[in-house]
């Protein structure tokens, strides 16, 4: 199907919010990491702003998104709920965080939850049998390796801007555990396309459609590790997941040093995000794929 | 109230493209949308042929909104735009309609599209105020082959009516040819419950239910 960069961006950018907010939570409930409690506070609010704009762009009509928004079962409306919570838990967490020394527990096991509650939300808005690549588990697996990893690399950058050097080996770790899972994730993706049930009619032909080719499913999978597909996945895993696992390995003691590695880190999870989902909405045919 | 649906009787359709045009025409669908298309399916090796021609079979399937029981169209809607009305029919309201389009990723049949100068998201209508006056979808109406047929599901497909031959219209239960219920099929159900029917004898059913 047609590539949808507003959605790519947004679940990009959520992931990266939710995973931020998150992994400072984490830090919170381990009492550690205050000094870049602000400003990976900070870079989790941006990175949902912009997630939220270039979802509006995607909306044809956004003059009208809150004329009637509310039907519940939307997973769009989900979502806008999910975005709303964030946002009035960052608020309570940012007034906490300035009112005492360190940010309180419950903050932080309020962010976790109201981050893991996103990632779910943003997940199955994207359920639909209709379409049998993203109508499975592992896509929720999916998202929040993305989260992990890329919100491990943010803290990782932040603290060690911030000389926050008791969380930069622990943010490495998480980067490495969020890579690590991206590879399986992505791994366990092949099985998804392998088996993936589309409607199959034998020969056909689009009447409205004359010069168009027949789709092939069953050649998707070869499509994906070897094919036309092979960069998108191939480059998720690598820089996505290998490359932020074995930097986020080797950074083993904290210091100054981990900027670099950790931006190197926070680039490749961005990429390897944004390959895979151009790559989910390649193969995103409907399961009766003629049209 | 009602449950309007369109059986299409696949052997008498021609694959002449009847029902596209006069959709398109009717509804002033843009240009490369299609509220009505139709899909030639085959030829395919018949059953216990040769596996060679002439031992092959083919057919015309006519393909658009099912107006489903359970539609994930309706589910979608953030705005709930997308309705299923008390007829049984799947009806968008345009001024609701934001144009998100999880709509169109949520149908199974690719039969949603978004009118790129009104920026929403259109679909067959079923005709919806030329049946409320009792006339039958344009498809139907202009049906070449004489292979349409529009009614009411709850009173049974054999009342259902297709085009006018000479005074009246013909009746599915007097004009098609026997069928038996295995003869009666639609379009894969992917837990949506596509309403539309589909007859075929003869010839092998392809893509499952």
């Amino acid at each position: 199907m047609e590539i949808m960069w507003s959605l790519i961006v947004f679940t990009l950018c959520v992931c990266i919010s939710a995973g931020t907010f998150a992994v400072q939570g984490l830090y919170a409930v381990l009492g550690r990491g205050t000094k870049a409690q602000l400003p990976a506070l900070l870079v989790a609010f941006c990175a949902l702003v912009v997630g939220g704009i270039g979802s509006f762009t995607h909306l044809q009509h956004w003059e009208r998104a809150f004329n009637g928004f509310g039907h519940l079962t939307s997973g769009i409306t989900q979502e806008l709920i999910g975005a709303a919570l964030m946002v009035v838990a960052m608020a309570v967490y940012f007034v906490v965080s300035r009112r005492q020394e360190t940010v309180p527990k419950w903050a932080g096991i309020m962010a976790i939850v109201v981050s893991v509650l996103m990632i779910v939300l943003m997940s199955g808005s994207y359920m639909m049998p209709a379409r049998p690549i993203w109508h499975t588990p592992v896509l929720y697996l999916f998202y929040f390796a993305e989260a992990i990893v890329s919100g491990g690399a943010v803290a990782w950058v932040v603290s060690a801007a911030s000389k926050a050097d008791d969380i930069q080996a622990l943010s490495a770790r998480i980067t490495a555990l969020g890579g690590l899972l991206v590879v399986v994730a992505a791994v366990a993706y092949l099985a998804v396309i392998g088996s993936a049930h589309f409607t199959a009619v034998g020969y056909y032909y689009d009447t409205n459609n004359p010069t168009k080719s027949m789709v092939d499913s069953t050649a998707f999978l070869d499509s994906v590790i070897t094919g036309s597909l092979a960069a998108y996945f191939w480059g998720t895993v690598l820089l996505g997941g290998l490359l932020a696992a074995v930097l986020g390995f080797i950074k083993r003691k904290d210091g100054a040093s981990g900027l670099f590695m950790g931006a190197i880190a926070c680039i490749g999870a961005i990429v390897g995000g944004v390959l895979f989902r151009v790559m989910l909405y390649v193969l995103g045919s409907s399961a009766f794929l003629f049209f | 109230m009602a449950n309007y649906a369109i059986l299409t009787d696949l052997n008498r359709c021609v694959g002449c493209l009847a029902c596209a045009v006069a959709c398109k025409a009717l509804n002033n669908v843009p240009i490369s949308n299609y509220w009505n298309k139709v899909l030639r399916v085959g030829p395919n090796p018949k059953e216990e042929g040769s596996g060679e021609f002439p031992d092959v079979e083919m057919y015309f399937l006519v393909v658009q909104c099912q107006h489903c029981d359970k539609p994930q169209c309706v589910e979608v809607c953030p705005t709930g735009a997308s309705q299923k009305r008390p007829d049984g029919t799947v009806q968008i309201d345009k001024q609701k309609c934001i144009g998100c389009q999880f709509c169109v990723m949520a149908c199974p049949y690719n039969v949603r599209y978004l009118n790129p100068e009104e920026r929403v998201v259109e679909k067959c209508t079923l005709c919806e105020q030329t049946i409320a006056s009792g006339g039958l979808p344009q498809c139907v109406a202009q049906c070449g082959g004489m292979a349409r047929f529009f009614g009411d599901l709850d009173k049974g497909i054999e009342t259902f009516e297709g085009a006018e031959n000479g005074k009246e219209r013909i009746v599915l239960g007097d004009f098609a040819k026997p069928f038996t219920q295995e003869d009666v099929h639609q379009l894969p159900d992917l837990g949506n419950g596509p309403t539309f029917k589909y007859l075929l004898r003869n010839v092998k059913w392809q893509g499952g239910e």
